[in-house]
């Protein structure tokens, strides 16, 4: 139903949460924090006052302990931590000797105490320049009210009065109020201010309900039973919708549904084309990723651990024990039949150590970097390879060199190899004897000269966000030069062209390890052009995994053929004309 | 002979993870603070603070790339130093907050 009288009204605020839905509407609260009751009261009265102030202190523990135990039952836990924080606030002493003080010294109530106490720790955060440290303003009003409620013995009015399904509208919420209303007849949420990183928009997304936050004035303006649509995925709300704004919801909210359970059905199958032809996507990740997380998503392996993390972790050179016992975590937690490349550090240009001796460097991206430096520096160099090599003993490792741009570069670089194995030999320490060892092929130079580089090495991995940037002579974070970073240009296509060409012709897999590897456009087409696996940051997997399976090995085949004969044409209309093609294999995939 | 009550460890760490050193990182710091027979501090730029109080911890407004000096004293403030440090720089294991 319509409700009536109501001139429709759009608005825009940040896409909290996915999904679309439309319903009635309950203000759950307007613009403006609830009065907190002040009174003095006689110093005979500070023990039973600070008495019912410890009593609260109780009851709001119990109280977050078993919403934390309710959204532990409804998501994957993580999200649940932030209820630990607030049990352990509670449970900070300097809070209750704060409110305990003020009650002694200012002979006030309770509820004002505990009011004051929370306003001066709020003022703190809401003082802070970062804009995520400065919403945790939010977690200590959450737990002043929640305990100033306790006091007053208000039980929590969100459960009571939500009696039919509806969205809550709401001046903003905090994370046990989400948490707290009844999931089953919430349809969504929009509410006048938080952000995309407050603590009510991670649990709606936990939770998997719409929700758009940062409105404006929206809770001012509604009024119960007001129908509103919110979609959660593009941010916008419309109250007393007219009937198109309604079936556009509708198709919208379909797409969606339909492409999320197709990813969710896909997660636990290996990576293939429509034909049953396999297609290994795995991660790229660093001694940081939770091996957890590419379970998660469906990886089968890693592509490319970016080892330089460690140094930025730590700020210096990690030990070659440390480097092992990182190495080694990693390829432990994989499945016996799950590889992983541990590319070298790769410093320099945008990631340079703080206290490197390098002096500053005019053109960083072109200078002392990655290889560069570490042949340079062999003692550096052999406690990394040293690391690499014990910690193949352990599982299926291989080692990969970034910025090779000339061959003596891979000569030598293999020869330090070489003398770290005879180290260990006679050290008598377990390494693979086998190990594979690539070329990170991220400069134009290392593609055109790819026949040489694949004689020497076992196997390529294109490096495409560098590739591009030196193919074409862009840095993409320059915006007024970022257009021109274009990864369908026909020279990079061209150079990946002759890379997994030269690759093949000496049996060595060719992996992509860039962003082009994510984009599921991309992917396709370098797939047709002969591309073996593709490596990606983990969250991409699922989806690119679902492209696939929508597309046959002779569709991405006949797609790099046809590209390759408009190699003549502009790269926006190359990118285009994957674009296009590959929508009509996979209807309302979003691209 | 060492005094073990005074043994001093300190070190200085970066926040890497994503949002800095909100409620659940300084909820994390201070339970693992908490397991040590130790005094341990934590400073950004001159404010010092306990490191087993988790609001005392969040009211440094630490963000991502903040340089921290942590202290510890006591009889086992190397160890404490080690793992508060470890977890420091495994952006205190949060799956969210690890790019």
């Amino acid at each position: 139903m319509i409700s009536s009288g109501g001139v429709m009204r759009v608005f825009e605020g940040l896409p909290a949460s996915h999904g679309q839905v439309a319903g009635t509407v309950y203000v759950y609260r307007k613009r403006g924090r609830e009065q907190v009751p002040e009174y003095d009261i006689s110093a005979v009265l500070v023990s039973s006052e600070i008495k019912r102030l410890q009593e609260a202190f109780t009851l709001t523990r119990h109280q977050i302990r078993s919403l934390s135990t309710e959204l532990c039952k409804r998501v994957s836990g993580s999200e649940s931590a932030t209820f630990d924080g607030h049990v352990m606030i509670l449970d900070d002493p300097a809070v209750i000797d704060k409110c305990q003080n003020k009650i002694r010294e200012q002979l006030c109530n309770a509820e004002w105490a505990v009011h004051k106490v929370i306003s001066e720790y709020a003022a703190i955060f809401e003082c802070m320049e970062d804009e995520y440290l400065r919403e945790r303003a939010n977690d200590i009003y959450d737990i002043g009210s929640r305990l100033i409620r306790n006091l007053q013995g208000v039980s929590d009015v969100a459960t009571s009065l939500v009696t039919k399904p509806c969205i809550i509208v709401a001046d903003e919420l905090s994370p046990s109020e989400t948490i707290s209303l009844p999931r089953h007849l919430i349809l969504g949420f929009a509410t006048d201010r938080g952000s995309l990183t407050s603590h009510a928009s991670l649990i709606s997304r936990a939770l998997g309900i719409p929700a758009v936050v940062g409105i404006g004035s929206l809770s001012e303006i509604a009024s119960n039973g007001d129908y509103l649509l919110v979609d959660g995925t593009s941010g916008t709300v419309i109250l007393h919708p007219d009937q198109s704004a309604i079936d556009e919801l509708n198709k919208a909210a379909e797409i969606n549904k339909i492409f999320n359970i197709s990813l969710e059905e896909l997660k636990n199958k290996l990576g293939q084309t429509k034909d049953n032809v396999r297609v290994p996507l795995i991660a790229n990740i660093d001694s940081s990723t939770a091996i957890s997380d590419l379970e998660a998503v469906g990886a089968e392996g890693v592509g490319l651990y970016r080892s330089e993390y460690l140094w930025l972790a730590l700020n210096r050179e990690p030990t070659e024990d440390e480097q092992t016992e990182a190495y080694t975590r990693a390829v432990r937690a994989l499945k016996a039949d799950q590889e992983i490349t541990i590319r070298v550090l790769d410093l320099g240009g945008d990631k340079i150590i703080a206290n490197s001796k390098n002096s500053r460097e005019a053109n960083p991206f072109l200078g002392n970097r990655s290889i560069r430096y570490l042949l340079r520096n062999p003692d550096v160099f052999k406690r990394q390879m040293r690391a690499v090599l014990r910690s193949s003993a352990h599982g299926q490792l291989q080692i990969m060199y970034p910025m090779i741009t000339v061959l003596e570069e891979l000569r030598e670089t293999n020869q330090i190899l070489a003398e770290c194995m005879d180290e260990l030999r006679r050290e008598g320490r377990d390494f693979n004897e086998n190990i594979k060892q690539g070329v990170m092929v991220e400069v134009p130079g290392a593609a055109l000269i790819a026949d040489s580089l694949a004689g020497e090495s076992d196997f390529f991995s294109i490096g495409t966000n560098d590739l591009i940037q030196y193919t074409l002579a862009v840095d993409r974070l320059n915006e007024s030069v970022a257009r021109l970073y274009q990864p369908a240009h026909p020279a990079v296509l061209q150079l990946i062209d002759m890379t997994i060409k030269a690759g093949h012709a000496h049996n060595s897999k060719v992996t992509v390890c860039g962003e082009m590897a994510s984009d599921p456009v991309m992917a396709v087409l370098l797939y047709g052009m002969g591309v073996d696996e593709f490596s990606m940051t983990p969250n991409m997997i699922p989806l690119v995994k679902k492209v696939f399976s929508c597309v046959t090995r002779s569709d991405a085949l006949q797609l790099a053929t046809e590209v390759r004969g408009m190699y003549a044409q502009e790269a926006s209309k190359l990118y285009q004309y994957c674009k296009e093609k590959l929508l009509r294999l996979v209807p309302n995939v979003p691209l | 002979m060492e005094d073990l009550a005074t043994r001093r460890a300190e070190r200085k760490v970066c926040l890497l993870n994503k949002y800095g050193l909100h409620i659940r990182p300084a909820s994390l710091f201070t339970k693992v603070a908490s397991r040590y027979n130790a005094d341990v501090y934590v400073e950004k730029e001159g404010t010092v603070v306990s490191g087993k109080s988790i609001l005392a911890l969040m009211t440094l407004g630490a963000a991502c790339g903040t340089e921290l000096l942590i202290t510890a004293i006591g009889e086992q403030s190397i160890e404490a130093i080690d793992e508060l440090s470890g977890l420091v720089s495994r952006k205190f294991d949060i799956p969210e907050e690890q790019e």
